[in-house]
């Protein structure tokens, strides 16, 4: 071949490949941007947004990555016992209260029997019993204001991570898994707002109505109809999260078999269909997952710190109600004051049912952040 | 005093009663009256730390109940002791008429705790 001929060859080879790196590079930039969207800042920040303000201020300080990186098991047991310091003094203060009424109560009871004989507490003793049925009440209506709150936090949360679970899914070729993530979260949600207005509402009002008329005329026993409403309910919410639980876990498996499928597919059409460059946009798949595994598992760690900052609070501050009341239930049994005693065990018993909600509302959420870091190994 | 010697001198003062109605029956009562009030300020007295404390206890975390109480467990311990007196002068009838003003003297101070509890339930049931 002429020397003409071979220079002309290579002026055209270069010109080609020239144009091969033109087409090459935006694609590469695409790929990088995507990356950088997928990177764990953008998204624990629009997480971290999500989590009320009071809960926020309780995670680690420092730099997104870092403060993830902080919320490990010392975290969490520091955030423990500080909660449990708060609760334990509000504790103390309910149980004073409590023992200072049956204290005052039982000696007005005792001058009532001395002057009516063995028939009961007089008025004085009515009003013991009034003051400490409003004292329980209030309190109870507090905490099932803040189980309200909470959950109505957690759904919001469960939201935000929806829009993430779909975008970071979607980008790592998880179409399947993506819509029935999003579906499940979804319906979780709705689950948990159909729990508290229908279920725990009706049944606190029942058993506050029941409580109420039983420790007013002790005649009148309602108890067993309280009762009846509470077992139904704990019934109710340990099989909803059961069905929960076994359904998502199904679905989660299929979405799962389908994105492997899915994913393989896109890396052999990328290899085989698109020319000298198909290779490199087929490896580049795997450093995209590579990154999401990273996010989601970055991801599941915010998820489970705020988790634990919005669940730790109502669960000691339920605790620290329950004990109080079951403290102040035994001395009432020690000092005589039946009534009162039978009112304190009665409340306890429906706070037992508010920490049983928060619990399942707890669980529920740490089930969907684990499907959700969970679900990186399909693309692996 | 200790609570024995108490116990002591009331047995005496008993049976000076005793003697006092047997020699100069009108004596009796208002001797008698004299006794049931000294014998229920020293039970007040015995009972003042019991009050503080409780008070003491009580205080940060009630929202006025607390005083509520106790004045409900006096006038309660005044009913008492006034009913008491008028039966044992075999007046029964106006020892009634004391215990259902003391019962409604409690109802009474009781109105704010009704008022509250009234708005509680209306608090639940607007839930």
């Amino acid at each position: 071949m002429s020397k003409k001929y071979k220079k002309f060859l290579t002026a055209v080879t270069a010109v080609f490949l020239l144009l091969f790196l033109f087409i090459c590079i935006p694609s590469f930039a695409g790929e990088e941007e995507a990356l950088e969207t997928l990177s764990p800042d953008s998204y624990i920040e629009e997480i971290l947004d999500a989590l009320p303000p009071e809960a926020a201020e309780l995670l680690p300080k420092g730099e997104e990555g870092e403060a993830v990186g902080q919320a490990d098991l010392s975290y969490v047991v520091s955030l423990s016992l500080t909660f449990l310091k708060k609760a334990l003094s509000s504790m103390a203060g309910y149980f004073a209260f409590f023992l200072s009424v049956l204290l005052l109560g039982a000696l007005a009871e005792k001058f009532e029997r001395a002057v009516g004989g063995e028939k009961g507490g007089g008025p004085a003793a009515w009003v013991a019993l009034l003051v400490i049925a409003l004292e329980a009440f209030t309190l109870l209506y507090g905490l099932f204001e803040m189980v309200r709150e909470y959950a109505e936090k957690i759904s919001a949360y469960m939201l935000t991570l929806n829009g993430v679970i779909a975008s970071v899914s979607v980008l790592g070729g998880g179409f399947g898994e993506s819509a029935v993530m999003t579906t499940s979260l979804s319906l979780l949600v709705t689950l948990i707002g159909g729990l508290i207005s229908a279920l725990l509402l009706p049944i606190v009002r029942l058993s506050f109505a029941s409580t109420l008329s039983s420790s007013a005329s002790p005649d009148t026993n309602l108890r067993g109809i309280s009762s009846f409403a509470r077992s139904t309910f704990l019934f109710l919410i340990g099989f909803l999260s059961t069905a929960a639980v076994v359904t998502l876990s199904f679905q989660t498996m299929l979405a799962q078999a389908e994105d492997s499928v899915a994913a393989r597919g896109i890396r052999f059409a990328a290899s085989s269909s698109i020319p000298i460059v198909g290779g490199a946009v087929s490896d580049s798949i795997r450093t995209l997952s590579a990154g999401i595994s990273l996010v989601k598992r970055s991801v599941g760690a915010v998820g489970i710190a705020g988790l634990v900052v919005m669940t730790l609070y109502p669960l000691t501050s339920l605790f620290s109600a329950r004990i109080a009341l079951s403290l102040s239930g035994y001395a009432a049994s020690i000092l005589g004051v039946e009534a009162s005693r039978s009112l304190l065990e009665e409340v306890g018993k429906l706070i037992h049912m508010l920490i049983a909600t928060v619990a399942m509302l707890a669980m529920l959420y740490i089930f969907a952040v684990g499907l959700f870091a969970s679900s990186a190994a399909a693309l692996a | 005093m200790d609570f024995v010697t108490y116990c002591a001198l009331t047995i005496v003062f008993v049976l000076l009663l005793l003697l006092v109605r047997s020699v100069k029956g009108e004596f009796a009562l208002p001797l008698s009256v004299c006794l049931s009030v000294m014998l229920a300020g020293v039970a007040l007295a015995a009972a003042t730390p019991l009050i503080e404390y409780i008070n003491n206890l009580a205080k940060p975390y009630t929202g006025g109940y607390l005083s509520l109480m106790l004045k409900a467990v006096g006038i309660s311990l005044v009913t008492s002791t006034s009913a008491d007196i008028c039966r044992d002068s075999g007046e029964n009838a106006i020892a009634s008429k004391v215990e259902l003003l003391g019962k409604c003297e409690i109802l009474a101070l009781s109105l704010p705790l009704i008022t509250a509890m009234a708005e509680l339930i209306a608090k639940v049931l607007e839930l």
